[in-house]
């Protein structure tokens, strides 16, 4: 057995995390900032919801579907074009957001989509009686009743995109997945497999545990 | 004044209709009730008010003015003349109950100062005075619709509409909240409008009431009128939905003391 080179250990797994930590937090930042509009629109569309609207609610759940039935790996590979487009190369970790991203929101907005769902009825009536406008039923029922439901989604979603942010990694996105495969699979560096499983392990352990503690604490007096 | 005018309703789908020519009117600072059984198309009829509900045939008029004719924001107006309270009282639980009953008035755009004073007072009329800070998940049942009725009455409506109002609670909190909703209406002189399914609401508090079944008013109008005298002065309520109810002349000629 070979013996390990801890400093270049170290200075591979620093550099390694912080590229995932970087792709993970700006995609989670697009994925909400799509997802959760999108999510709203599959809810409000619906032909028993606020705003019914049939030509916007069947593309949107087409649109969704399509994103959720392809496989991410299918759909990195597929997106290649896109992500030219938009950022200007496919390589980095820059990059591996565009995927990422896309391959996410679909999922974050059916998690919207479903939280909205389990709002009391009855509030968005009250809110109704009032005199209250679309917007108001969004902004001052929808999202704020369903606060704690959508800080669970979002911890869920981070989780997820820890491990598509490690596929990306796969075509040049950098991260602890490329160090996994670069080093561990293609070198044997054993080492180094167990150093991302066990960052990748406390990170996923850190995230849920503060996603959770959020939530315990919005629910709190409700 | 409110009129409904031969409201029908037939959900699409459903074997028989909700409502069938339905026809009613409702006099300025009355309590006006509506009595029938679960089912009995109580609910949709309340909501064909604010258009909540849109009857499939008929006409609702409010102070003589078609509301099926309004356009968007003309209802959402008119809505704000028509507070509403409900059987599980609807309030935000993402908001403490200073918040909630302010919620209207930030919807009619009221200047923040002028809010917060008449949250103040509406804690005062409805008996919450100290409770402005609490979550509404910290109240009781019969605490809960009192900050619904604030919260109905915030932005000084002219009719209020109760929805089961006091179905849900016990029946000394029931009565406490019927109290209320008298005192209220004596102070403030505004229409209430209220369903429920139990003689004994419309006992204590109606002037006038209209009996359901099925979709159908079976009768409607004052009190003397829905009842019918029966052996040893007392009054029964022909019902036919319930046991007659026997409510002694007495009782009926104190609460409607006016048309006495």
């Amino acid at each position: 057995m070979r013996s390990v080179n801890w400093d270049r250990f170290q200075d591979l797994m620093i550099n390694a995390t912080l590229e995932t930590l970087y792709m993970v937090a700006l995609a989670t930042l697009f994925t909400v900032a799509i997802g959760l509009p999108v999510g709203v629109l599959l809810f409000i569309t619906r032909r028993d919801g606020v705003l019914p609207n049939r030509a916007v609610a069947v593309v949107l759940n087409s649109l969704v579907n399509i994103g959720r039935a392809l496989p991410f790996v299918i759909l990195l590979i597929a997106l290649i074009p896109v992500t030219r487009w938009i950022v200007g190369t496919t390589l980095g970790s820059t990059a591996a957001v565009v995927p990422i991203t896309l391959g996410a929101f679909p999922f974050f907005a059916r998690i919207v989509e479903s939280a909205l769902d389990e709002v009391d009825r009855g509030r968005i009536e009250a809110v109704e009686s009032m005199g209250g406008s679309h917007w108001h039923i969004v902004s001052r029922v929808l999202l704020p009743e369903a606060l704690p439901a959508l800080v669970a989604g979002i911890t869920l979603t981070i989780v997820m995109l820890i491990g598509f942010s490690a596929m990306a990694g796969v075509v040049g996105g950098g991260g602890l997945g490329d160090l996994a495969i670069r080093y561990g699979y293609q070198r044997f560096d054993n080492t180094l497999i167990a150093g991302t499983v066990i960052v990748l392990l406390l990170l996923v352990q850190t995230i849920q545990k503060l996603g959770d503690r959020l939530v315990r604490s919005l629910a709190y007096r409700r | 004044m409110i009129k409904l005018e031969h409201i029908s309703k037939q959900y699409p789908g459903a074997t028989a209709p909700a409502l069938t020519d339905i026809s009613l009117s409702i006099e300025e600072g009355t309590i006006f009730g509506i009595l029938g059984r679960s089912g009995a198309g109580k609910s949709t009829l309340l909501r064909c008010l604010n258009r909540l509900e849109q009857p499939t045939s008929g006409r609702v008029l409010i102070d003589g003015q078609d509301i099926a004719t309004l356009g968007v924001a003309q209802l959402r107006q008119q809505r704000q003349q028509m507070g509403m309270i409900f059987q599980h009282f609807n309030l935000l639980h993402s908001r403490t109950v200073n918040d909630n009953i302010d919620l209207p008035l930030e919807i009619a755009g009221v200047p923040r100062p002028l809010r917060q004073q008449r949250v103040a007072a509406l804690l005062e009329l409805v008996g919450l005075g100290n409770f402005g800070h609490a979550w509404p998940s910290q109240l009781s049942g019969g605490q809960k619709q009192r900050v619904g009725i604030a919260r109905a009455l915030a932005v000084q409506p002219r009719y209020l509409l109760c929805d089961e109002a006091t179905s849900a609670l016990d029946p000394e909190t029931t009565r406490a909240i019927l109290d209320l909703l008298a005192d209220i209406q004596q102070q403030l002189n505004i229409t209430i409008v209220l369903i429920t399914h139990e003689m004994t609401v419309v006992k204590q508090i109606c002037h006038a009431a209209a009996l359901l079944e099925q979709g159908r008013s079976l009768r409607a109008g004052r009190f003397r009128k829905l009842c019918r005298v029966g052996k040893g002065g007392c009054v029964k309520c022909c019902c036919r939905m319930a046991k007659p109810i026997v409510l002694s002349w007495q009782n009926m000629r104190q609460r409607r003391g006016r048309d006495a």
